[in-house]
Parts: C-alpha cells; structure tokens; sequence
C-alpha cells in the first residue's frame, strides 16, 4: 500500500481519534446508570480515599479505579457526568496509543485499522461509557501489551518502566486483568528466553517489582477470593456459559455480527505468517486473552463460579492490536484496506446506535427525573417498595427525601408522597392509606435503571 | 489484475444479489412485547372447562412466540395437556397446540405458541385450556390492572370460564420475527465484498509467485 506522509498520517489518526471520543461523550449527556454504577457512586461519594481502599477490600474488586474516580470528582464535581468523563478519558488514552506505539512500530495503515478495530468490536463501547473500571483496564492492558513488544523488540530501560508501571495499576484494576498482566510477563519471558538463549535480568527485576507492589493486596485479594466460595452471584460455568463468551463480547443487535468478528479473527490467525518475523510477537498477545478465559473457566470450575464475558474486556485492545497487525501485514492493496475499513466503520455505527438506545431509550429514568422535577415540591416524600433499589434511588434523590415502605411513618409531616410502587413485597394496601386519611392517585407506569415501577401520588383527602 | 479485480467486483455484485434477495427471511431480529410492572395473580384452575381466552392484536405478521406465565408445581403433571388455540373473529382456529402437562417447567414464562403466522392489526383471541388432567391443572397468572397491558392485549378483553374478567390483562409476553431495516445490510454487503476481494488479492499473489 502507499506509503503516507507522517503529517498526513496524524491528521488522520488525529481525525479518527477525535471522531470517536466526540461519539464516546455524547452517550455520556444522560442520568442513565446500572446497579453496578449506582455501587461506584455511593462508594466514592460518601467516603474518603482511605475508606475507599477500605470498603473495596471487602468488595470484590481492588481500589485503583475508585481512587481515580475519587479524585476526579473531588476536582470536577460529582455530576454523572464527570463520573462517565472517568471512563471515557482511558479510551481516549488507549487510542492515542496508535500514534505513540503503534504507529512508529507497525505503520499507520495498521494504527488506523487498531483505531477501527478497537472502536468497532460491540462490548468495547458499551462498557466504556459506564462508570466502572474496564476501559482504565482496557488502557492499562493495553499499554502493558505494547510495551512488551517494546521490551522484546528494544529491551529499553523505559520500556521495563512502562511495562511495571501499567501491569501494576491493571493488577490493581481488576482481578482478571492481573491474570492478563501476568500472563503478558509469562508470555514475554518465555519470547525472552527464546530470543536471548538465557534469563533476562530485567524481566526478572521488573516482574519482582509488580509482585512486590501487588503483595500488600495479595491477603486481601485472596481473603475476598476465599468469602465468595459458593456464594458469589455468577452462575455456573457451563458449556453453554462457554460458548456464550464470545457471542457477549463480539455479539450486537445484528445477526450474526459474532460470526463476522469470529471469521476476521480466523483470517487474522491466518495471515499472522505474513507478518515480519517481530511482529510475530503481537500473536503472543492474543494469546493472553485465551489464557484469561482458560483461567477464568478454571477458577469456576475448580473453585466457585468467578467468570464472565465482560472480564475479558482489559484484552480488547490486544485483540485489535492482533486483528491490527495481521490484517495490515496481510492487506496489500488499497481497495481491500478500504472495504475492510468501511465494514469496520459501519460496524462502530452500529456499535455506537445499539449504545445510543441503550443509554437514551431503554429505560424510563429521564421522563421520571423530569417529571418529578417539575411536579415534586419541598415537603414531598419518595416512597418505595423495592429495598435493593434504595441505594439506586439515592444516586438520583436526597435520600432525606426517600424512604422505604417498611420504615414509613404516614404521620410525619410531608406536603404529598410520590410512591415507585414496583409490584414487589412488601405492598401497600389501600386501607392502611384510608386509616391515616390518604388516598393515592395514579401517575404512569415508569422506572429508574430496569426497574419499573407504577409511579403513584399520595395525598392527604 | 485488472482481471481478478474485475472478476471479484462482478462476483461482489452477483453476491450482494443473492444476499439481498435471501436476507428478509434470513437475517430477521427479534422484537419482544412485554407488560408492563404490576401485581399478579393466577387463576386457580384452567382444567374442566374453564378456558382462559385473551384478545389481541398482533403489531407484526411472524408470530416467534407468545409466553405465558404458568405455575405447574402445585397440579399433577402425569397426565393430560394445554390445549392452546388461536381464534380469528369468525371463531376459525387458525392456530392448534397441545403441550403435555409432562413438558411443562415447574414454573416461569412458558412458550405456548410457537410460530404462527397472523395478520398484523386483526384481532385475535388465545385460549387455554387444560384437557384430560388429574385435578384443576396449572395456574395461570394475569394481572388485575389493565395498566399492565402490553399493546397486543390493549383494549382487549380478558374471559374465564365463560366470564370476562373486567380490567385484567392475561401476563404474556409476544415475540416476533422480524426483518431488519434495510439500512443495516449495508453491513453484510460490505463484509462480503471485502471477503471476496480478500480472495482475489491472495489469488493475485500466489499466481504471482
């Protein structure tokens, strides 16, 4: 293909890095969350940095991505929007990995098609607009990855740095993207070995260091392991469970889009021999996340059920860096770029509409908020029903102004109760509203996250 | 070259032919119709005559399934079966399953109807009927609201056992085949292309070598 010019090279990428944190931030104009976000806010809202690491201890996941989250909502304010603005950043980081890494090292046909491969495999876009950690691990796996092929291509002192540096702060991300991490430093050790005929002192040194900043996490990573034996809420691990990852991860709202992905993975396998001898160590990567899966199908198998689709997200970008690399090595003429290209973009396009209904059009959160908004007054009272939903509700509510069915005092001074009656035990039945002198009125049928509920006003007769 | 590049954009156009031609029946999506939240509660017997029959009007023609909620762990599931029937106003069945009591779960959203092709915007009825059982035969729940109406069921009415139930939906959920916006096959068509002239460019370069 042709050669294009560095200055041409990054306005394109600059283009296509632009384009999609323009579309990653518009998905973010919303007051839509999920129970595992509503989990993120409270945890940072109400705690310092220090409680934070205390209360994720208990949790199942380790402290960095909280802490991140804390400080920017400490600087920035704690809109949902600057919580989703946490999230978004990390890609826009992974992306400008391809013209900090990967551009100089592999050319930037293949930093475009990373850039398109990246933004157009379903799961990546979903997830990195909510307000959890996977596109920080997305970003720390990645740079890991990269910098591994650094260190087996260069062996530079910065590469080890990065390299610690990135697989640390993934280790203390996510679980399952220390799995990743270790398996990049097993993967680069053995290329090591092979490369050099001896043990290279600096793996050894840099993989002690991330062991040793990871060791003060270790007992409670494995005391939280330990808790969860046979009562975490992930199912069991069967076949079908197994055969669903890659549907998860590669599937969208059309048909057969795990199946396109599935065939371009299989080509990429295909074409890897193409490639230039070096280059061949970006196959290793895509091992990792196979590695992690197998890990993860283990631990649930052996152990107790840890295991789903979306852990794989921090080896995303891998897996682009892989299709990336592959597909540019192979690709020799522009009208096979372009039309792989274009079918990626169509697919991000799609990508980016699924989300789009799923953040603006899938639950009935913006028509309540507006609608309380202009018909609650100030002595007005939320009643609801449903107790797991209580913490939800006060990501959105005064929780003074909330109170649950259980707890309700209909003497207490209030101006009318709006009730989230979501059909759900305990219930309120109509003559104890008639013994305190109150009827209810009934509004619309709406909802907060996917919890609908039938939207009622009580007032006093 | 030019001839392999000629011959795979011939090919790429033949395909996409084919494609767009098979795609509608197909490459279809999945639109499910569910109530909306509300309390329930079953009726306790649909054995014996006592048939529980709902109105509606399906949006779309292809018919995946239509879910009801049943509650078998109470009723002896031995012998007997549900016999479920799709009625067009002129009382025509259009539409006849018998599910054994046997297949039944113990209880959940159970397919009753599975592919059938209806008119969309006529109005149908879906009855239920429990023949040959032990005792009373499964639950079946609806709800006492009709706020809880999914579209199909608005404005429908809800019978059993020869009386309608005032301001009561059946709790059922349909669920259609449909094709997908055309707009969306810009995708296939371009992985096909691409895929075709993946092909032709490796030709190109082993018939080089």
């Amino acid at each position: 293909m042709t050669i294009i010019s560095k200055t041409k090279s990054t306005i394109i990428l600059a283009f296509i890095i632009g384009s999609f944190t323009m579309l990653y931030c518009s998905l973010i104009l919303n007051q839509n969350i999920w129970t595992d976000e509503a989990f993120t806010i409270e945890l940072t809202r109400q705690n310092g940095l220090l409680e934070i690491i205390r209360q994720t201890a208990i949790d199942v996941h380790p402290p960095l991505y909280y802490l991140i989250v804390k400080i920017f909502i400490s600087l920035f304010g704690s809109s949902f929007q600057v919580y989703k603005l946490v999230s978004i950043l990390p890609m826009l980081l992974t992306m400008l990995l391809s013209m900090t890494h990967i551009r100089p090292w592999f050319g930037a046909a293949r930093a475009v098609l990373f850039l398109i491969f990246l933004n157009a495999i379903p799961c990546v876009m979903e997830y990195s607009v909510q307000i959890r950690m996977y596109s920080w691990c997305i970003f720390f796996i990645t740079l890991a990855g990269l910098s591994t092929y650094g260190v087996y291509t260069q062996g530079t002192f910065r590469q080890y740095c990065i390299l610690t540096l990135a697989a640390l702060c993934a280790c203390y991300t996510h679980n399952f993207a220390m799995i990743s991490a270790v398996f990049l430093y097993i993967l680069l050790g053995i290329a090591l070995i092979f490369q050099k005929k001896t043990v290279p002192v600096r793996w050894l040194l840099s993989g002690a260091v991330v062991s040793a900043g990871f060791l003060p996490w270790l007992p409670v990573l494995l005391r939280q392991t330990g808790s969860r034996v046979g009562n975490y809420w992930i199912e069991p691990v069967t076949m079908k469970t197994i055969f669903g990852y890659f549907s998860d991860l590669f599937g969208s709202r059309l048909p057969y889009t795990a199946v396109m992905f599935g065939i371009l993975l299989i080509l990429a396998v295909f074409f890897f021999k193409d490639t230039r001898r070096e280059e061949r160590f970006v196959a290793l990567l895509a091992i990792v996340p196979l590695l992690t899966v197998l890990t993860g199908i283990l631990v649930s198998v052996l152990i107790t059920p840890f295991f789903i689709a979306r852990y794989l997200l921090p080896c995303m970008g891998l897996i682009a860096l892989f299709l990336a690399v592959s597909f540019g090595g192979a690709l020799q003429r522009r009208a096979s770029f372009m039309l792989l290209s274009a079918f990626l973009a169509v697919m991000a396009a799609n990508a980016y509409y699924t989300n789009f209904l799923l953040e603006y059009d899938s639950t009935h959160t913006s028509e309540l908020l507006r609608y309380l908004e202009a018909a609650m007054e100030e002595d007005d009272l939320i009643l609801y029903n449903h107790q797991e939903y209580g913490f939800i509700y006060e990501c959105y509510f005064d929780s003074e102004k909330l109170c649950f069915l259980d707890d309700m005092d209909f003497e207490a001074a209030y101006h009318q109760i709006w009730y989230f009656d979501s059909c759900v035990s305990p219930w309120l039945p109509d003559d104890v509203l008639q013994e305190h002198g109150l009827a209810k009125e009934y509004i619309a049928t709406l909802g907060i996250e996917q919890n609908d509920f039938i939207l009622y006003r009580i007032y006093r007769k | 070259m030019k001839k392999i590049y000629c011959s795979a954009a011939v090919l790429s156009a033949a395909a996409i032919l084919i494609f767009l031609y098979l795609a509608p029946q197909r490459i279809r999506t999945s639109i499910v119709s569910e109530n909306k939240v509300s309390y329930e509660q079953p009726v306790p017997s649909v054995a014996h005559g006592f048939i529980l029959s709902q109105q509606f009007v399906p949006r779309y023609e292809q018919l995946e399934r239509i879910e009801v909620y049943i509650n078998a762990l109470s009723c002896s599931r031995e012998e007997g079966y549900l016999d479920i029937r799709i009625t067009d106003s002129s009382a025509e069945v259009l539409y006849e399953n018998q599910l054994p009591l046997a297949a039944l779960p113990e209880y959940g959203m159970t397919p009753v109807v599975k592919e059938v092709r209806l008119a969309a915007g006529n109005t149908y009825k879906l009855s239920i009927e429990a023949v040959d059982t032990l005792d009373d035969g499964p639950a079946i729940s609806f709800f006492p609201n009709e706020i809880a109406a999914n579209e199909e069921e608005s404005g429908g009415g809800l019978t059993y056992a020869g009386q309608r139930l005032e301001n009561a939906v059946l709790r059922a959920s349909f669920c259609y085949s449909v094709p997908l916006p055309p707009v969306n096959y810009l995708a296939y068509c371009l992985f096909i292309v691409f895929l075709i002239f993946l092909c032709a460019e490796r030709l190109f370069l082993h018939l080089k070598k």
